[in-house]
C-alpha cells in the first residue's frame, strides 16, 4: 500500500501530499523519539550482564535506525509538495492544519506535565545518576511521543 | 483595566471574553516561566555565596510579588473559566483570531523546548553543572515564556 502511494507521489493533489506529508512526519517522529528512548535505556542496559537482551536491544535499534533513515528520505522525497507545510508547519488543508495544531497542543501540555514531574522529583531521593544525565532526552521523546501517537490515531484510515 | 474588564465580565461577547482569557492566561504563563527561571538562578546565585550584594534580597522581593499577582491571575481565570464553559471540554476558542493566537504560541513553545532540550544534550556536562542541576526548571521555563511571550505581542491592542 505504501509503496504504491510512493510510486503516485507527482500526481498527488495538494490536500493528498499534505495527507502523507503529516502522516510520515508523525511517524518519523515517533521513531526519533524511540531512538532517543532507546540511546537513554542502553546506559541504563550497560550495566546488565545478559546476551540474550543485549543481542535482541540491539537488533531492535538496528530496525529503528533503518527505519529512521528511510522514513526521513520519504518525507523529504514530498518536501517539494508542500513547501509551507514542510518549512512552517502551515497546511492548506484545514483538517491537517487543524490536527496538526491540535497535536502541537497536546505536545506542549505533555512537555509543562513531564518538566514538571521531573523537577519534583529532582528535588527528593528518588533521583538517580541516570535519571540526571538523560533529563534532556526523556523530556524531549515524551515532546515527540506525544505529537506523534496522537496524529497516527487521527490519520488511521477509519478516521478519514 | 483588568479590574474594569472584570466588572462587567457577565455583559462582554463570547470573543472578548476569550481575548480577556486569553491574555490573563498568557500573563499567568509568562509569571508562571519568570518565577521557575527565577527559581534557578536563585540556587546559582546562592551557590556563589553573593548575599552580600543584595541580589538575593532583591530576587526574594520579586518572587513574592510575583506569587501574590499569580494567586490574583489564577483566581481571574477561575472566574473567567465559569463563564467559558466550552473552554473546559476541549479548549478550542470560537474566536477565530484566539485560536491563532493559541496556536501560534503553542508552536513556538515547542520550536523553543525542542530547542533548550538539544542544547542540555549537546553541552557538556562539565561546563554547565550547575544548569544541569536545575534543567527541568529551566526547560519549564523556557517553554511557558516561549508560550507567553508571542501570545502577548500578538494580543497587543494595535494588533487588534
Amino acid at each position: 500500500m505504501n509503496k504504491d502511494t510512493n510510486m503516485e507521489t507527482k500526481e498527488l493533489t495538494t490536500p493528498q501530499a499534505e495527507h502523507l506529508f503529516l502522516k510520515r512526519n508523525a511517524l518519523l517522529v515517533v521513531i526519533l523519539s524511540l531512538f532517543y528512548v532507546f540511546m537513554a535505556v542502553y546506559e541504563l542496559l550497560s550495566s546488565v550482564d545478559n546476551l540474550a537482551l543485549r543481542v535482541g536491544f540491539w537488533i531492535v535499534s538496528l530496525f529503528i535506525i533503518v527505519d529512521l533513515i528511510w522514513i526521513l528520505i520519504r518525507v523529504s522525497s514530498l518536501a517539494s509538495k508542500v513547501k509551507s507545510a514542510f518549512w512552517f508547519g502551515n497546511y492548506e488543508d484545514e483538517f491537517f492544519n487543524h490536527l496538526n495544531h491540535k497535536a502541537y497542543k497536546y505536545s506542549f501540555n505533555m512537555a509543562i506535565i513531564a518538566s514538571f514531574l521531573l523537577m519534583m522529583l529532582s528535588d527528593n531521593s528518588f533521583t538517580t545518576p541516570w535519571l540526571d544525565e538523560n533529563t534532556a532526552l526523556i523530556i524531549f521523546s515524551t515532546l515527540c511521543l506525544s505529537y506523534g501517537v496522537p496524529l497516527l490515531f487521527w490519520l488511521r484510515k477509519g478516521n478519514e | 483595566m483588568n479590574r474594569v474588564k472584570n466588572m462587567t465580565t457577565k455583559t462582554v461577547s463570547l470573543p472578548q471574553l476569550e481575548y480577556t482569557h486569553l491574555k490573563r492566561n498568557a500573563l499567568l504563563t509568562l509569571l508562571v516561566g519568570a518565577l521557575f527561571l527565577m527559581d534557578a538562578i536563585y540556587k546559582i546565585v546562592a551557590h556563589f555565596d553573593m548575599s552580600a550584594s543584595g541580589l538575593v534580597d532583591t530576587l526574594t522581593f520579586i518572587f513574592v510579588a510575583c506569587i501574590i499577582y499569580c494567586g490574583y491571575l489564577v483566581l481571574s481565570l477561575v472566574v473567567d473559566g465559569l463563564n467559558l464553559k466550552g473552554l473546559k471540554k476541549e479548549r478550542d476558542f470560537s474566536d477565530e483570531y484566539s485560536l491563532h493566537v493559541i496556536r501560534k504560541g503553542h508552536e513556538y513553545a515547542l520550536a523553543c523546548g525542542v530547542f533548550i532540550a538539544f542544547v542540555f544534550y549537546l553541552v557538556p556536562d562539565d561546563y554547565v553543572a550547575m544548569l544541569s542541576e536545575n534543567m527541568p526548571a529551566i526547560f519549564l521555563a523556557f517553554l511557558a515564556l516561549g508560550y507567553a511571550i508571542p501570545t502577548l505581542i500578538l494580543l497587543r491592542e494595535d494588533h487588534e
